[in-house]
């Protein structure tokens, strides 16, 4: 596709193209009304993201996107336009155009994948980025790059490894501040402190939904698909703060009430209940239909839905922020994690653990061996490391994974 | 003996003294002069340069390979010597190193210090935060006070250092290289763990010895010194061992400036030494550091460039490490901007320690040709 940088129209034109080809797919489970929503949701955030009036601010996973709403603005979380590329089947081209380019194809394949994209001329370019120090270093690089490319500001948020320490807290804190003042500044909008707090508002209620969502799911048999929650995560990083995720999650909560209620199984006959860690394989379900379906283990939960932090004070919107990421068990010691997917084995009876490990991922694949010697301690659970791409299908082998997949699970009919 | 080759034989006797009251460092983030007013010598790990089998146990081999030989020299007694070691929050393969470093790397202490990679107003008072910290864990864990005028003493000390070997880098920016790259490299290396005082007594009494004779600038060691071919700037990742270099001054080019944070970035810049508060002017000068690693890549450019203008450079070797995501994302960025400004780059992605590559002699080979 050629496109001009500033040619948001045509890349809007091709983008839903591509999105109404994945919409037409046929699946293989019926999605919760919730889950469509969400789906429609992302849509319109993207295409919203390449209108010529919009302003766009491009966040990794870790900024805010409270802030950027504050503002009136887009928050696009890049790295998910990754994923949505790799389930349409258009990332292969953009992973062999960054690798041309001269990218290593040992490092993360969602970064590649941006980078490849911007190559293309398929992003809609920013007004402004904002990266942070987690989860990894690529992120910040690449965000540096794209800054000199597109011209825009690139504002940067530390996030201190030690969490716990008082200071950590205010630094953060502060910097939220300066860079939504600076955003404000960048891109010619005003910022006001009653339309933070009114986003908070909103961040707080979608979070008591979704937070309860998440109780609902302790529920056994599972009331909902692994397959289908996991994408959750890709929307929760932009869409905290927004009305749409107030009303996704509480129609995700009223959903899975009702299945509850009914005893409505997301798998029937659950055999397993496993915990999946990082995100997942974009380009097919293969994976978890397998599991929940051929081997009825249902994923039961992920340790990246996570909510870990509490009510967001209104008046004091970047010291609740800052509190909220702090909050996060991938910042900081490996003893966080141990800890933190120790408790998700024990609320959500869990049966095992599936560690994906993708080959670019520094950050997650570091954590691997640690948590799994940690969580032997702390509780009784399979652990089983699955090396797996979430981007880059070109290595994926359906029959591999099958039989790796087997092995694990044969290990857990051995503890029944 | 000439005064080079009596230099070069003292440099290198002087790496095998014993290293006593040494506390460990990985990165060169990490301020000396806070070691040296604890009444340490800093020790820069460089690793151990041999197979990795014991950190394996750890971290994934997809892993920064540097990373991997720091832990594995940890794991086998190598390091043993060492009364501590900082390990700085530079890049993810550091910070998860520090999780491994305090849970494997037996009773050794072991200090963290976070290390933000922008250097404007927040993000020096960050770095201010933290090396408080780092300051009081130090404190608390050696049972010492670091006092003000401690870190002043420190401070004169180490820009002595940085001075004396800005000297002697800049003593090749000249037709005549004094040094070849390799042996520039180990005074680097000495001076990253050895005792200061004595690093800058040795350095001085050379530079001395020749501005006697009367020269401006260091003479090469004979005339026949056999590094007059194309001149290159090195760049790119940590680098433990001066083998690749060797293998590029053996092919016939001569490198005249490394970029590492093993080479040039060590003694690029001073501390301030009139600064109200030492720790303030601590963290300027750490955080204006030239790394890859900021988010800066403007201020990383202009500094590229002006090196290899400045040292009359020829071409550009990049050099990363596999695995190293820093410099993996930043080669290609960096290879557009110098064949924008005219200079032939190569990138060379291996591992820690080279081993004898037959498909990277071949290449080094073919551009520098290209060169000459
Ligand atoms: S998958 Fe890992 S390496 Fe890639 S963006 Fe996420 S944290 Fe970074
Ligand atoms: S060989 Fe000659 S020209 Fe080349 S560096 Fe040595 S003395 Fe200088």
């Amino acid at each position: 596709m050629a496109v001009g940088e500033t040619d948001r129209k045509k890349q809007r034109q091709y983008f839903s193209q591509q999105f109404q080809n994945r919409m037409r797919r046929p699946r293989s489970y019926p999605p919760l009304g919730a889950s469509q929503a969400r789906e429609r949701t992302v849509y319109k955030l993207f295409m919203e993201s390449f209108r010529d009036t919009s302003a766009v601010i491009w966040k990794s996973t870790f900024v805010p996107s409270e802030i950027i709403y504050a503002l009136g603005a887009v928050p696009l979380y890049i790295e998910s336009f990754s994923a949505v590329a790799s389930a349409v089947d258009i990332c292969p081209a953009m992973l062999d155009a960054s690798e041309k380019h001269g990218f290593s194809r040992d490092s993360c394949s969602f970064l590649r994948g941006v980078l490849g994209a911007s190559l293309k001329g398929m992003l809609p370019r920013p007004d402004a980025l904002v990266s942070s120090s987690y989860y990894c270093d690529g992120d910040p690089k690449i965000f540096d790059i794209f800054a000199e490319k597109y011209k825009k500001p690139h504002f940067y948020l530390q996030v201190p490894f030690m969490t716990d320490e008082e200071w950590s807290l205010d630094i953060v804190a502060e910097q939220l501040e300066e860079i939504t003042v600076e955003l404000a500044r960048a891109t010619g909008r005003v910022f006001s402190r009653e339309k933070l707090s009114e986003i908070i508002n909103n961040s707080n209620e979608a979070c008591r939904y979704f937070q309860q969502a998440m109780e609902l799911r302790k529920n056994v048999p599972s009331p909902m698909l692994g397959c289908e929650a996991i994408d959750y995560i890709g929307s929760i990083s932009q869409l905290w703060g927004s009305r749409d995720f107030v009303r996704i999650s509480r129609h995700l909560c009223e959903e899975l009430e009702e299945r509850v209620e009914k005893g409505a199984a997301a798998v029937e006959n659950e055999q397993f209940r496993l915990l999946w860690c990082h995100l997942r394989p974009y380009y097919n379900d293969e994976v978890f239909h397998y599991l929940e379906f051929q081997h009825r283990a249902v994923v039961a939960f992920e340790n990246i839905n996570l909510i870990t932090w509490e009510d967001m004070d209104p008046q004091r919107p970047f010291q609740s922020l800052a509190k909220k990421l702090l909050t996060n068990s991938g910042i900081g010691s490996y003893e966080r994690m141990t800890q933190w997917i120790a408790s998700l084995v024990r609320d959500y009876t869990i049966d095992g653990v599936i560690w994906m490990a993708p080959w670019g991922c520094r950050h997650f694949n570091s954590l691997s061996q640690l948590v799994k010697d940690g969580l032997r301690k702390e509780v009784d659970v399979p652990f089983f490391i699955l090396d797996l791409e979430c981007i880059d299908k070109r290595n994926y082998s359906k029959e591999q994974v099958r039989t790796r997949l087997d092995a694990f699970i044969e290990v857990l009919e051995g503890r029944k | 003996m000439s005064i080079h080759t009596e230099f070069l034989t003292q440099v290198k006797k002087d790496c095998l003294q014993d290293n006593k009251g040494c506390i460990g460092y990985l990165s060169i983030q990490v301020p000396e002069e806070i070691i040296i007013a604890a009444g340490k010598i800093p020790f820069r790990v460089f690793g151990r340069g041999r197979p990795v089998k014991l950190a394996n146990a750890y971290l994934p081999k997809t892993f920064d390979p540097y990373i991997l030989d720091s832990l594995e020299g940890a794991l086998d007694g190598s390091y043993a010597f060492l009364d501590g070691t900082v390990i700085a929050n530079t890049s993810d393969a550091h910070r998860r190193l520090y999780d491994v470093w305090r849970l494997a790397a037996g009773p050794m202490r072991t200090f963290f210090l976070d290390v933000p990679k922008s250097a404007n107003a927040l993000g020096l008072k960050a770095f201010r935060l933290a090396l408080s910290f780092f300051v009081k864990d130090i404190e608390k864990t050696l049972g010492l006070k670091i006092s003000e005028e401690g870190l002043r003493d420190a401070m004169r000390l180490c820009n002595k250092t940085r001075f004396l070997l800005r000297e002697l880098s800049e003593a090749r920016k000249g037709l005549c290289p004094p040094f070849s790259g390799k042996e520039f490299f180990e005074i680097i290396r000495w001076s990253q763990t050895s005792d200061k005082q004595r690093v800058n007594e040795i350095v001085e009494e050379y530079c001395k010895k020749w501005r006697n004779t009367g020269n401006d600038i260091v003479q090469p060691k004979d005339a026949e010194c056999g590094v007059c071919g194309p001149r290159i700037l090195l760049t790119g990742s940590f680098m433990g061992s001066p083998d690749l270099i060797a293998l590029i001054e053996r092919l016939g080019a001569v490198v005249v400036y490394e970029d590492l944070c093993t080479g040039a970035q060590y003694f690029s810049s001073c501390v301030e030494e009139d600064s109200e508060e030492a720790l303030d002017a601590l963290a300027r000068r750490y955080l204006s550091l030239p790394q890859a690693r900021m988010v800066d890549t403007e201020a990383r450019w202009n500094y590229l460039l002006q090196m290899v203008n400045d040292y009359h450079v020829d071409g550009v070797i990049y050099f990363a490490l596999k695995f190293d995501d820093i410099h993996l994302f930043e080669y290609p960025h960096i290879r557009n901007k110098f064949q924008r400004a005219g200079y032939p780059v190569l990138y060379i992605e291996a591992e820690n320690f080279l081993t004898t590559s037959g498909q990277i002699e071949t290449r080094v080979q073919a551009f520098i040709e290209m060169l000459e």
